[in-house]
């Protein structure tokens, strides 16, 4: 449902005393505040051009925008700058050079010059290396009654999870990607789906 | 200041039981004034549930920062997130003291519509097993009312806010006046029949009986569910005050409703024995005003309420007005949350749910009912709800590219129910006297 349809919905009925064409400005207020961020505000060029080519890795383009596409990294350099304590800026930004150090120990360069198959290498080596720590911080926590701890500490961990929520809380990532409607109109809580051949469900 | 306009009725408070007052004392005919310490809400400006993620400016994970320096305490509640934030309180601006050890989390919102515009929603009736509860066990004081006499009057609230639900005729938890219930998602109906199958059905799962309308009702629109209730909701399908009780007060022409108006204390006749206005101090201009009226309802919530008797102390009632028994400010109950478990439900590939939506699923209570437990003496109900992961499980997975994003897309079934207990617990309220700033002090025990 688009937001004009969503309108329609809201203008039928008792909501069309509530003059739904204001509806939406606080929606114009906050894009208006928040402005179009283009300057990256502590990632350097080559930590940005790392942190792109990474997240472009996890999320890339398909037949739907990938993570450059929507600006996960402006959305990681926000989030660094105006989110994180000190403690988690230096953790995030020594766990980034540490990509170069790695890649350099294996390949003689950097994380952004290397090939793509390096590049999943280096990936998918990080992986394991979350999920060493993973699975240590769930032995040392067997007789914790709650949600399973995370590696959270991580650098891979804390950049897969920035990734991702600034991909799927884009309005391509979630709109396009995953199907989501700001008014679905109706609850369905059990039904059928079928899965397209891209993987989308699909009613 | 004193406004000469003698009001047939002064209301404290315009949040759920404001509302209410404001409702059905303009309604009977009297000329009401509404006192709320909080700013105006204008539903149209204000409501912010159809903001997308993408435009707010963390995307959701809330202006960290700024909440730990302004709200760490209203922080704390799921609904103060960075859409809702705004409808509670600055705990910078609105402290109070503890105990050592003995935190209380006081969540607030100061506006019109108060916390009925970010509460629950989840409402249950009381039965005799509660009512009776303090007899059968011999302690404190024997409710003076049964659900017989209570039972009209739940059927006169709940046909004006609208209740959907399920009928199950269980005498612990008497059926409310519903509309048609929720769906049940495919997890939930799973584990309803799973606990049909193990508890030969002495324990039943049903969905949330919630004031959220599942059809048109009463000039409110249903549900269509977007989600997030506690951000407003311009189609008031849910019942809080601005959406429902204050427009019919607003109806009769009868209501003066007033915000930014933080009430100081309740002013007392020595001569006439009787209340007779509301001290005021204007929360713009700091200016004091004397409002008068024949009747006052106190609506400010718990403790507020009580802060407001305490201050309204006379030289003969040295402890705050209606305070003659010592009690004003003792004996508050707390609800205690927490514990419970979640599992993972197999199957169930090929279903999903479409839509959000804004409640889940109750167990109404077991314990006591039919079989009387050796080792514990009253009971205690579940909510809790199935949901399907959605993206968030990726973040701990290590696959990445084109065959992962597409993982993604699909997603798995879990469920969480979770443990709500209620149990006895003692909270003093006091007012330290010797500040002029008369902020109010709770000590929880629990």
């Amino acid at each position: 449902m688009d937001r004009r349809e969503a309108l329609r919905l809201l203008a039928t009925g008792v909501a069309l005393q509530l003059a739904p064409g204001n509806l939406f400005a606080s929606l114009r207020e906050a894009r208006a505040l928040l402005g179009t961020q283009t300057t990256p505000r502590t990632l350097d060029p080559h930590q940005y051009a790392t942190v792109t080519a990474i997240a472009e890795l996890i999320l890339p383009r398909t037949d739907t925008p990938g993570a450059t596409d929507v600006g996960v990294s402006e959305f990681i350099d926000l989030i660094v700058t105006e989110w994180y304590n000190p403690e988690e800026r230096t953790r995030f930004l020594t766990g980034l050079a540490d990509v170069d150090v790695r890649t350099r120990a294996l390949f003689g360069k950097n994380f952004v010059e290397s090939s793509p198959s390096q590049q999943a290498q280096i990936l998918t080596a990080l992986g394991e290396q979350m999920t060493e720590e993973a699975e240590g911080l769930r032995d040392q926590a067997r007789q914790y009654r709650g949600s399973r701890p995370e590696p959270n500490q991580h650098f891979y961990y804390m950049l897969r999870g920035l990734t991702l929520t600034g991909y799927y809380t884009s309005e391509a990532g979630a709109t396009r990607e995953l199907d989501f409607q700001i008014i679905p109109g109706h609850y369905d809580g059990c039904m059928d789906v079928r899965v397209g051949k891209e993987g989308r469900e699909s009613q | 200041m004193r406004d000469e306009t003698i009001y047939d009725a002064i209301v404290i408070g315009s949040g759920m039981t404001g509302g209410w007052a404001a409702k059905e004392l303009t309604e009977k005919g009297l000329k009401t004034l509404v006192l709320e310490a909080g700013r105006l809400i204008v539903p149209e400006e204000d409501y912010v549930e159809h903001v997308p993620p993408w435009e707010v400016k963390f995307r959701g994970m809330r202006d960290r920062h700024r909440q730990l320096e302004d709200q760490p305490i209203q922080s704390t509640c799921y609904a103060c997130d960075e859409w809702s934030a705004k409808f509670f309180v600055s705990d910078k601006e609105h402290p109070y003291t503890t105990e050592p050890g003995k935190p209380f989390r006081w969540i607030r919102g100061r506006q019109v519509g108060g916390r009925s515009i970010m509460w629950g929603r989840q409402v249950y009736r009381w039965s005799d097993l509660d009512f009776e509860a303090n007899l059968r066990q011999g302690i404190a004081i024997d409710w003076p009312i049964r659900y017989a006499d209570i039972a009209p009057w739940y059927d006169y609230v709940e046909d004006f806010i609208g209740i959907s639900g399920e009928a199950l005729g269980l005498s612990q938890l008497p059926d409310s006046k519903f509309l048609p219930p929720m769906d049940l998602n495919c997890a939930e109906v799973a584990v309803r029949a799973a606990i049909a199958k193990h508890f030969g059905g002495e324990r039943v799962l049903t969905i949330g009986r919630v004031a959220i309308l599942t059809k048109d009702h009463r000039e409110r629109a249903a549900c269509h569910y977007c989600g997030p209730c506690e951000r407003g909701c311009i189609t008031r399908s849910y019942f809080s005050s601005v959406n429902a009780t204050l427009p019919a007060a607003e109806k009769t022409g009868r209501m003066t409703l007033r915000p930014n108006s933080v009430v100081h204390s309740v002013s007392f006749d020595k001569r006439t024995r009787r209340a007779t206005g509301v001290r005021v101090i204007d929360a713009k201009t700091r200016a004091s005003v004397e409002y008068r009226g024949k009747v006052i309802f106190l609506c400010a919530s718990s403790l507020e309420s009580v802060r407001i008797l305490l201050n309204s102390a006379t030289s003969e009632f040295s402890d705050g007005l209606a305070n003659s028994s010592g009690e004003l400010g003792h004996n508050l109950m707390d609800h205690v949350k927490g514990g419970g478990a979640t599992a993972t439900i197999p199957g169930h590939e090929d279903q999903t749910v479409v839509g959000r939506r804004p409640n889940g699923i109750y167990v109404p209570r077991f314990r006591n009912v039919k079989t009387k437990q050796a080792e514990f003496l009253r009971g205690y109900g579940f909510q809790g709800g199935g949901h399907r992961e959605g993206w968030e499980r990726g973040t701990a997975q290590t696959a990445f590219g084109p065959e992962f994003k597409k993982a993604m897309r699909r997603r798995d079934h879990g469920v969480s129910p979770f443990r709500d207990t209620a149990s006895a617990c003692r909270i003093t309220i006091t007012t330290p006297s010797s500040t002029k700033r008369k902020w109010t002090r709770g000590e929880s025990p629990c």
